[in-house]
């Protein structure tokens, strides 16, 4: 009965490796966001504690993530905390930071996906807010795989769109100050976007945008960088239960549109 | 090649679900309520984008837009919504912003009930350069690149007489506008209310923070939080400079006073900016 689940399993992870084969002979997006929503939802619905509808949310990131990067997908951002979600319970938060810092470290160890594939790790966010234990786990996290070449893991936490933004605008009137009193015309949205958190850490312009859970919002999420040529994808699936099933239809609807775009 | 031939066999039945999905959803689809019936939740904000076709003139595309443009406001009052946005890419609602306007007042014009005339359009103020931020009447603002008209404001200003015209089609307001319908803003946006209002909105920042450092020779950072950056882009801009200069050139006299009462054994002056 064993060797029986484990030839199934076998077959499955095969047909599944032949499936992203097929799909990335043709045009795979560059970059992907996921708002991994519905962790507590799902947990409420399996009978679960919230704590862990998140670990198993976590699960989900990483099988989304071998996914991407098989199908050759260079950078992948997800939002795994928004900074007024520190208004929730405090047992709910002390939970989420204890996870960050034990997964965001389990992430980078050595013979790990990310070390495996090559991925080098950014959070992007206020990283000040984060209790200090959690924002050591993100430097250490960070410095284990700076090196890292050939793809791309942005995890957006705390953030919002809205303070991301401001930033930029801040840090590029304080270079348009710096470097001459009458500089003001130089600021365009160009530069506002160069210094977005995202195209701090070079990440592609945004391909896709996937919100799970049924909710229909973006939710102050990549606001500036979704808001022109990104496809976005709200499906009813929680977040713990995504899977390639509900990710194959939005790589076809890409891959529609590139084809359609080419013979334009 | 085999790989590139199985991914269109499989977007070929990618296709064909997704078509039997739409016509089974049709046969699903539940007829929408009249727009006057109750409804326990209705949007106080709704936006509307507008996509234009390069298959299309221009003419056609800016009439559509108008016509389309003043069914939703109609709607919109109907059912309730206090606010409605347009946006379109190009600009092209923008662009004919005064004929929407127009239309909007000949739509809301009591006269026009029981005439079979062709409605008249009045004389109107030339469009002001669209840089600035001040009214151009009572009902009509233009902002960052937003213009807005309250619908509730629009009046005709001047009347032209009348004439009787033959074959000319009568415009009539809806049955379901009803005489006291809520009063409704309508905001036309394109991409340049967007990015590159955001950008202008920078660039006022330097202005104004150069402008204080030549006046002050202090110089000052600059630092700014999310509710100014929404405040300024919903057109609050001047109070948000004017207090930071006012906060900035309180420290910088108090401190200035504080050195001088020093110098000459005298109390501090504290109320010099007061």
């Amino acid at each position: 009965m064993f060797l029986l689940s484990r030839f199934a399993a076998y077959l499955q992870s095969q047909a599944r490796n032949a499936l992203l084969d097929v799909l990335s002979s043709g045009p795979i997006p560059q970059h992907i966001a996921f708002v991994m929503d519905g962790n507590r939802r799902y947990a409420r619905r399996h009978q679960k504690e919230i704590k862990e509808g998140h670990s198993d949310g976590f699960v989900t990131l990483q099988r989304m993530l071998e996914i991407c990067l098989r199908l050759g997908v260079r950078c992948v951002t997800v939002f795994a905390f928004a900074i007024p979600n520190f208004k929730r319970s405090a047992k709910e938060v002390d939970d989420l930071m204890q996870l960050a810092e034990e997964k965001l470290l389990e992430l980078c160890q050595h013979g790990q996906l990310l070390d495996t594939h090559g991925v080098r790790l950014n959070v992007l966010g206020k990283t000040e807010l984060l209790p200090l234990y959690v924002q050591a786990a993100v430097r250490k996290a960070e410095d284990l795989t700076r090196h890292n070449d050939r793809a791309v893991l942005n995890i957006c936490m705390p953030y919002t769109s809205s303070d991301e933004i401001t930033t930029a605008i801040q840090s590029a009137v304080q270079d348009a100050l710096a470097s001459g009193a009458e500089s003001y015309g130089e600021i365009t949205e160009k530069h506002i976007e160069a210094h977005l958190m995202t195209s701090k850490v070079s990440s592609p312009p945004l391909d896709i945008l996937i919100r799970t859970s049924g909710v229909k919002r973006l939710s102050d999420y990549l606001l500036w960088q979704c808001c022109e040529d990104t496809q976005i994808h709200f499906t009813s699936t929680y977040w713990p239960e995504f899977g390639l099933w509900d990710f194959v239809p939005v790589i076809l609807d890409y891959q529609r549109k590139m084809w359609v775009q080419a013979k334009a | 090649m085999l790989a590139s031939l199985c991914l269109r066999v499989l977007h070929l039945f990618y296709f064909l679900a997704v078509l039997l999905s739409n016509i089974w959803q049709s046969f699903e689809r539940r007829k929408p309520k009249h727009l006057a019936a109750e409804r326990t939740k209705v949007p106080s904000h709704l936006a509307l984008s507008l996509v234009t076709s390069e298959d299309i003139d221009a003419e056609t595309t800016e009439n559509s837009f108008v016509e389309c443009i003043a069914r939703a406001v109609t709607w919109c009052q109907a059912v309730g919504i206090s606010q409605l946005s347009v946006y379109d890419c190009e600009g092209v609602a923008f662009r004919c912003s005064q004929v929407i306007r127009m239309r909007l007042i000949a739509d809301r014009s009591p006269c026009e009930q029981d005439s079979d005339s062709e409605p008249e359009y009045p004389l109107t103020p030339p469009l002001s350069d669209t840089s600035e931020s001040r009214p151009l009447s009572p009902d009509y603002d233009i902002h960052l690149g937003v213009i807005t008209m309250r619908v509730a404001d629009l009046q005709a200003s001047k009347l032209t007489k009348r004439t009787r015209r033959r074959n000319v089609l009568k415009r009539r307001i809806p049955k379901y506008l009803a005489p006291d319908a809520i009063p409704l803003t309508l905001h036309l946006v394109s991409r340049e209310s967007s990015k590159p209002a955001i950008a202008s909105v920078a660039r006022s920042y330097v202005q104004s923070v150069n402008h204080m450092a030549r006046n002050t020779k202090v110089g000052l950072e600059f630092e700014l939080s999310p509710e100014e950056l929404a405040s300024a882009l919903e057109g609050i801009l001047t109070d948000v400079v004017q207090a930071y200069i006012y906060d900035e050139l309180t420290a910088f006299h108090r401190s200035a006073w504080a050195t001088i009462a020093g110098l000459h054994d005298r109390p501090s002056y504290h109320s010099a900016t007061e």
